[in-house]
């Protein structure tokens, strides 16, 4: 038998189940993949030592008849900020460098009881905070397609991984973008699910209020039978739903999209550059296949960036407030320290980012800031929910078109001192944390050698519709093929 | 004149219990950041309180304490899993 690491996941467990593929053997040659690979492209943070004991076990089981589920074998990544109860959990910070959780965060365990293995944690912006993965406490990861650029992020080692062969399929967390823009960057698929309809339990807290675990995985099809894998009600998380899609999200995946109305922003598509030409190529894509496109315009998009980085600075400063060294942290022994002062000596550890997002979230809703910033922000995302509703319902829309990220993938180190420059590359993905709306972004073409994805922004809890559509536009992208290494 | 003074994000930094010599190396990008933030002047606070979702109590799950799992302690940094060091309050 010769490994395929390129299989999708129902090949994958369909062959495990009939013996034509060996777990193991996938296994080990994943491994042997992030051996050859890793020490350029930094997907991995930690890999757990049991995955290939644990693929044995599961052909074992195979062949003794036994069920081996739907994701039987299949390796998977996991963003070090979702927890699991074998090896670190780091959120790639050197605060939590010793910490090791004592459970599996719900996406996990679902995914293990699927059949799914982990293989290992990933590489991320320090607690989440970043879009290139520059801002990791372990060094940046590398985009597979030209290791001179950045994978995008937070979720950047998990699109690595993913894009790489370096597993079959990843967790990544989106909080404002963090999954479907490292998904654009490396030219897979990344699903940002309707806020609730995946359990947050064992996601360590950026910001609660808009952040959901996604699937990140090589086609489609492979991101539904996770979804399918993970989501719905989890009683340790209050915010998930208990209403699913009926007949899971596979339903849609052969509807197309003939008779469908797809919104698009006239000022994304008109856009003269290459990006730009790659949006207007796809809207006239879904249209060829049916789909009516209309112009939409939202008066406060402008406005979407702002409100995101300040709600989400005021939460990231509460959350944080937990990381004091005391429970876990440095090797930094208490004696001759107030505490005061302790946790100050401490949280000059932090990265950089970190603490500009600790000071910009003690800033922006302290007394008398409060109402010109922090109270403005959720006037912000009212008002922008409000237009995206109307524009859904006025005119019809399945869901609105928009290049992932206004840009293809830049070079390590371009933008890292510009952090507007950086808050623009979210303009096209933080809507839908904001409001709560499922957002997929599809692989489509590639501008100079770079890839390219396409976002699709949905209707609130019809995420499987919203994978329906993605199906098509996936039918209708250029094949790229994977990066070459 | 920017929209955050020097001594402002120094200030916010301490209570946020981030050292003066991280915060002063902070200043020009929290600038940057805050001037960004600026644009939300363009939305009003009339019409209200911002909108909260409301969830039936009925969903949240029971409150009721729960046993730890065997072992917890041993996932702190700490003395042998039996407790955890804290500085002195003052």
């Amino acid at each position: 038998m010769t490994a395929n690491l390129a299989l999708g996941l129902a090949e994958y467990a369909e062959g495990v189940r009939s013996g034509d593929v060996s777990a193991e053997e996938q296994m080990a040659a994943t491994l042997e993949r992030i051996a050859r690979h890793d020490g350029v492209l930094h997907a991995y943070v930690s890999l757990d030592p049991g995955a290939l004991g644990e693929a044995a076990r599961v052909d074992r089981d195979a062949r003794a008849g036994r069920d081996v589920g739907p994701l039987a074998g299949a390796p998977l990544a996991v963003k070090d900020n979702i927890c699991v109860s074998r090896g670190p959990t780091t959120c790639c910070s050197r605060m939590l460098e010793s910490y090791r959780s004592p459970y599996d965060a719900t996406a996990v365990s679902r995914l293990r009881g699927a059949g799914a293995i982990v293989v290992g944690k990933t590489n991320m912006d320090e607690f989440a905070m970043g879009i290139t993965t520059e801002f990791s406490s372990f060094g940046p990861s590398r985009n597979p397609w030209d290791t001179d650029r950045v994978p995008g992020g937070s979720s950047g080692g998990s699109a690595v991984a993913v894009s790489a062969l370096e597993c079959a399929a990843a967790l990544g967390s989106d909080t404002g973008g963090s999954v479907r823009n490292p998904a654009s960057f490396c030219s897979i698929v990344g699903l940002k699910p309707t806020y609730g309809r995946v359990s947050r339990h064992g996601l360590v807290s950026y910001a609660n209020s808009i952040e959901q675990i996604g699937p990140m995985a090589r086609s489609v099809r492979d991101a539904a039978m996770m979804m399918d894998a993970m989501a719905g009600h989890d009683p340790m998380d209050d915010t998930t739903r208990r209403a699913g899609p009926a007949g899971g999200h596979t339903a849609h995946l052969r509807d197309g999209v003939e008779g469908l109305v797809v919104g698009v922003d006239a000022r994304e598509v008109d856009r003269s550059t290459c990006v730009g030409r790659a949006a207007r190529r796809a809207a006239g894509a879904l249209e060829s296949l049916g789909a009516s496109v209309v112009d939409v315009d939202l008066a406060h998009e402008g406005l979407s960036v702002a409100a995101y980085y300040v709600l989400t600075a005021a939460e990231a400063g509460s959350n944080l407030a937990r990381y004091d060294n005391i429970r876990y942290g440095y090797d930094m022994p208490p004696d001759g320290y107030e505490h005061g002062a302790y946790v100050t000596a401490a949280r000059s550890r932090l990265g950089p980012e970190v603490q500009r997002r600790m000071i910009l979230g003690g800033f922006v809703p302290s007394a008398g800031h409060a109402g010109r910033y922090y109270l403005k922000a959720l006037r912000a995302r009212d008002v922008l929910a409000s237009e995206a509703d109307s524009a859904f319902s006025s005119r019809g829309l399945a869901c609105m078109l928009s290049p992932t990220v206004p840009v293809p993938p830049f070079r390590v180190g371009e933008k890292i001192d510009d952090p507007v420059e950086l808050f623009r590359m979210d303009s096209n993905t933080v809507l839908a944390n904001l409001t709560g709306r499922p957002a997929v972004s599809v692989p489509f073409t590639l501008c100079d050698g770079l890839p390219v994805g396409m976002q699709l922004v949905g209707r609130a809890g019809e995420d499987a519709r919203l994978l329906g559509v993605a199906a098509a536009l996936e039918g209708a992208a250029d094949d790229m093929g994977v990066p070459a290494l | 004149m920017p929209a955050i003074t020097e001594s402002e994000v120094v200030r916010v930094a301490a209570l946020m219990k981030i050292g003066a010599g991280d915060a002063a190396a902070h200043v020009p990008k929290v600038q940057k950041m805050v001037g960004y933030f600026e644009r939300l002047d363009e939305v009003g606070l009339e019409g209200g309180a911002p909108a909260g979702e409301a969830v039936d109590v009925g969903d949240l799950r029971a409150d009721e304490a729960e046993e730890c799992p065997e072992g917890l302690m041993g996932h702190l940094k700490g003395e042998g899993g039996e407790h955890v060091r804290s500085p002195g309050l003052r």
